[in-house]
């Protein structure tokens, strides 16, 4: 046997070790959280008319509020819908899942529906985009966490 | 000859699933809810109802509080080559807003922790 065909031996059984094992594999991952917004109910919103109140009883309890400049207040409904596909090359010794990480991790990521209300509690403008940002543009301050 | 190939392969393709269900916090209780009025309760009541908030808010002289509850289901599937990882994650949430006075004004509630599903990653 000559080196060369050794040597293509021997990376032949690596790689087949590595796809056997699944130290290299196709993953195709998918993260979701929370469902998205009904549309129709977002719709049903009037801006100057839609109250605080109102906008609770129709799409329930909000992923985030804050405060805003001047005694109002933002809430916002979000969710995370994330697809990817790629090849990994992974040593599986072990991983550790810690879901409350991975929550708030998911929760940078939201996108959604961010409802402005006034210091009367009075519905004043309805924006959609990554909640961050929105977040992040209403305020003040950059510090938005 | 047949039970053997089966049970190979169940041997070659049983360790390469995960089944995950992973919980934070306690679950809200919504029976509790309908004890609390807004205009008459306050944050004690609602503390002593729920027990310590996930979150406070401060909103200027108002605040609110979040109860949490979350429930993630992750599959995983490995076949040679092939992986799959699909994470379901949804919550139990209630959130009371509160007046300067910490008078309870207004209570939200979403119950959708039960619609986490376990799932392949390209399923909807």
């Amino acid at each position: 046997m000559d080196r060369l065909t050794a040597i293509s031996r021997a990376l032949a059984s690596t790689a087949l070790a590595l796809f056997a094992s699944s130290c290299v594999v196709l993953v195709f991952t998918r993260t979701r959280t929370n469902a998205p917004i009904d549309e129709a109910r977002v719709a049903e919103l009037a801006p100057g008319r839609t109250t605080f109140a109102d906008a609770l009883l129709r799409l329930g309890a909000p992923t985030d509020v804050w405060e805003l400049p001047g005694g109002a207040r933002a809430i916002a409904y979000g969710w995370l819908d994330q697809k990817g596909d790629n090849v990994n090359v992974q040593v599986p010794v072990s991983r550790n899942f810690t879901p409350n990480l991975e929550i708030e991790d998911a929760r940078k990521k939201f996108y959604g529906v961010v409802l402005f209300f006034d210091e009367s509690d009075v519905l004043v403008e309805v924006r959609r985009g990554f909640l961050r940002t929105l977040k992040r543009e209403s305020l003040p301050s950059a510090d938005d966490e | 000859m047949k039970c053997r190939l089966l049970l190979a392969a169940c041997l070659l393709l049983a360790p390469a699933c995960l089944l995950d269900r992973s919980t934070t916090n306690g679950r809200p209780d919504e029976a509790a809810i309908a004890k609390l009025t807004p205009g008459a309760s306050t944050a004690s009541d609602v503390v002593a109802l729920f027990g310590a908030p996930s979150e406070v808010v401060q909103l200027g002289k108002r605040s609110a509080y979040r109860y949490e509850h979350t429930v993630a289901k992750r599959t995983g599937l490995w076949l040679i080559v092939l992986g799959s990882l699909n994470t379901d994650t949804h919550s139990d949430r209630v959130w009371m807003f509160f007046d300067e006075n910490s008078v309870l004004t207004h209570v939200a509630s979403s119950f959708e922790s039960e619609r986490s599903e376990f799932g392949l990653a390209w399923t909807d």
